[in-house]
């Protein structure tokens, strides 16, 4: 089967570390999910801790940044940031920049809705630059990164179907799995 | 593990990516996977987005070409199901799932999968009860039926992710789980989307296939998207004994991609730190695919799933410790998903636009593979020697309609061409007024000028719609509302009256919900062979 010569994603990322995971996390795995994981013959994809096949930083499959450094996890507590201070280095470059997502400085920038800037009235690069940026955080939000769950209690499933059973039309036998 | 969560993409995938990328920055740092919802759009080129089920006038190219060319990459392994608004025909290629560009993985119809040790899910499309029972029949080129059906939950899927037995730390579904909406700030939603308002009471919003599968796996999350809404939920489940804690879910729905939208959301979710990071196979879903392969049905005939009723040999395909050691060794220990995507298809170039592309029934050689390696049938395959033999695909003269279809698009989309895209899609949800003004491709009722609807496109589908209603069970809610689908709910054949009358609705500002929405012009529906169901509900009262 022919496989596709990936483009490789360029972005730097900081040395990578060899850190040790989260110790102190817990996690509830899924025991017996799939037998014991050996180590995978191919472990070049995906893995932050090999060198990939396609050069010294790529990573065809997988997130392409670089493993934290030693600290436990946080344990799933939504929001507290990465022991160590983990910078964020993940590979992206700011808004502005075209590098990251593949565009090349010069080249025509094809808006989906089909209107291509060549210049702007502030410039051909700055300018651009200045507008993904503030187009850019119409679409990010603060809320993005807050905890969704927050102050919702949680309902119970028996309350629920007490207050609703009555409402339902039931068009076979109560209980009957019928696919 | 930091992983990003989004709505309906829209095919906006450069701009997910940039504002995951700004999350990233703002936030605690670097996210590891990203989740979509499904309309993810994986439109190749301009056959593929013939396939897709939009009103013309939303029939764009965006974004995801460039990724499936390799002029980008997506930065982030992204895992997405589909929706109602997909190219059909790419992701038919990847029943069983597949990558649809380098480091993005389509789940299939239904699928699991691994990743640092977290177990996702995920069912791709959108409940519609007349298609429930249906097998998979559907290939391009398709028709005005066939181009929604497609897209149409099966049972066969919910059947087969119903013999799993291990916890599931995330669920993906692109529409709601019925009832789910109890289960966070209801006022808020309905305050937001006040169209809601009859479905929510009614409890006929939201997909009861998706609720059979919530009550089943009661994962850790459970993410969808399709109504466009961002709505949190925390549903405590019954604790299957006493004395056992009982089991949370946390339930997000998100919004689509747009400015000033909620459609992205960064959550920390618990790994195992010795699990590998890359997508891996899950054994016990690969197990019961091979279980159930004799049951693939690619016939437009309604079925039934096995069940212990005595009329079935076998009714439990759940995986056993046996046939998962077999599959291991199959797989010669190595779950790793293969990196093994390959373009197959011509990628739309904007400075060559193909109009006349043809549209083509494809074998996806990562599909072939992993079907030779699992010992499992492709479904294309039987499609296509079935189609060969009866011509069973409903085959339809695409080109003729694309073209009246574009000189049409103009006209208000209530006519009755039965084209595939300009046709009333029941599927669609509609917006509100604020969001008439956006350029959505979710269909609007703004176009439409008059109550005289008559879509008749959907009225082929109303007979099997009944007697599928008919027969399904307590547990498989199925109200009125699923076959006539009115906000308000409507008389229905079974005799259970709302109150809604014909035109009512009409008078409305037009707020369809969801995606059981027929147009109420479909009332008067002549039943095939109603002595014979009239029997059957006989029977099953008994």
């Amino acid at each position: 089967m022919h496989r596709q010569n990936f483009r490789p994603p360029t972005p730097p990322y900081p040395g990578a570390g060899v850190g040790g995971w989260g110790s102190g996390s817990s996690f509830r795995g899924t025991p017996g999910g799939g037998g014991p994981r050996p180590p995978s013959p191919r472990d070049g994809y995906g893995s932050p801790h090999h060198t990939p096949p396609y050069g010294p930083r790529s990573r065809p499959y997988g997130s392409s940044h670089s493993p934290r450094h030693g600290g436990s996890f946080p344990g799933g507590r939504f929001g507290s940031p990465s022991p160590g201070g983990y910078p964020g280095s993940y590979s992206k470059s700011p808004a502005g920049s075209q590098q990251h997502f593949g565009y090349s400085p010069g080249q025509q920038q094809t808006h989906p809705q089909g209107s291509p800037r060549t210049s702007t009235p502030f410039g051909s690069g700055r300018g651009r630059e200045k507008r993904m940026s503030n187009e850019l955080e119409n679409y990010f939000k603060p809320s993005m990164l807050e905890d969704p769950w927050a102050g919702l209690e949680p309902v119970s499933v028996v309350d629920i179907n007490q207050q609703y059973s009555n409402t339902q039309t039931f068009t076979g036998k109560k209980g009957r799995y019928f696919c | 593990m930091r992983v990003a969560v989004a709505g309906c993409c829209h095919g906006e995938l450069d701009k997910i990516y940039e504002t995951l990328a700004l999350a990233e920055r703002r936030g605690p740092g670097p996210i590891d996977l990203l989740l979509c919802c499904g309309d993810f759009q994986a439109v190749r080129n301009e056959a593929d987005l013939r396939c897709m089920a939009v009103p013309p006038k939303y029939r764009h190219m965006q974004t995801f070409y460039r990724y499936y060319s390799g002029e980008k990459k997506a930065p982030v392994l992204t895992v997405f199901i589909g929706g109602n608004h997909e190219a059909s025909n790419h992701l038919q290629e990847l029943p069983y799932g597949g990558w649809v560009a380098p480091n993005i993985y389509y789940l299939g119809l239904a699928g699991v999968v691994k990743y640092r040790g977290v177990r996702i899910g995920g069912i791709s499309g959108i409940f519609k009860s007349h298609d429930y029972r249906k097998g998979h029949f559907e290939c391009p080129p398709y028709n005005p039926a066939t181009i929604r059906s497609i897209y149409h939950v099966r049972n066969i899927e919910v059947y087969k992710l119903k013999q799993l037995k291990q916890p599931m730390d995330i669920f993906l579904s692109h529409d709601w789980p019925r009832k789910i909406y109890h289960y966070g700030n209801k006022q808020q939603l309905l305050k937001t989307k006040s169209f809601f308002r009859q479905e929510v009471e009614n409890n006929t919003l939201g997909s009861p296939a998706a609720s059979e599968l919530l009550e089943h796996f009661k994962p850790t999350y459970w993410f969808s998207a399709h109504l466009h809404v961002k709505f949190a939920a925390l549903m405590q489940h019954q604790a299957k004994d006493k004395g056992q804690t009982a089991k949370a879910t946390k339930f997000l729905a998100l919004d689509k991609c747009l400015p000033h939208r909620d459609f992205l959301q960064v959550i920390e979710i618990e790994h195992d730190p010795s699990a590998p990071e890359y997508l891996e196979y899950d054994i016990e879903w690969l197990t019961v695919l091979r279980a159930t392969d004799d049951l693939i049905n690619v016939t437009e005939r309604l079925w039934n799933m096995p069940e212990n009723n005595g009329l079935h040999t076998r009714w439990d395909y759940s995986a056993t410790e046996e046939a998962m050691n077999k599959v291991l060794e199959i797989l010669n220990h190595d779950l790793k998903v293969p990196c093994n995507f390959s373009i197959t298809a011509a990628c739309y170039d904007p400075s060559r636009p193909q109009t006349q592309m043809q549209l083509v029934h494809r074998i996806n050689p990562q599909t072939t593979e992993f079907c030779a390696q699992l010992g499992i049938t492709d479904m294309n395959v039987r499609l296509q020697k079935a189609k060969e033999e009866h011509h069973l695909c409903g085959e339809f003269e695409e080109q003729d309609d694309m073209e009246s279809n574009d000189s049409g698009e103009d006209r208000s989309e209530y006519n009755t061409d039965t084209s595939a895209l300009s046709s009333i899609n029941p599927d669609e949800i509609m917006l509100d007024e604020e969001e008439e003004d956006e350029d959505s491709i979710v269909s609007t009722h703004s176009d439409m000028n008059t109550p005289s609807v008559e879509p008749s496109d959907q009225a082929s589908d109303f007979s099997a719609s009944f007697s599928d209603v008919r027969i399904l069970p307590g547990s498989m809610v199925v109200s009125s509302d699923d076959t006539l689908g009115s906000p308000d709910g409507r008389e229905g054949k079974l005799g259970e009256a709302p109150g809604s009358e014909d035109g009512n609705d009409l008078e409305l500002p037009l707020k369809r919900l969801s995606d059981e929405h027929e147009p109420e012009q479909r009332k008067k529906i002549k039943r095939r062979n109603q002595a014979i169901y009239a029997a059957v509900d006989d029977d099953d009262a008994a």
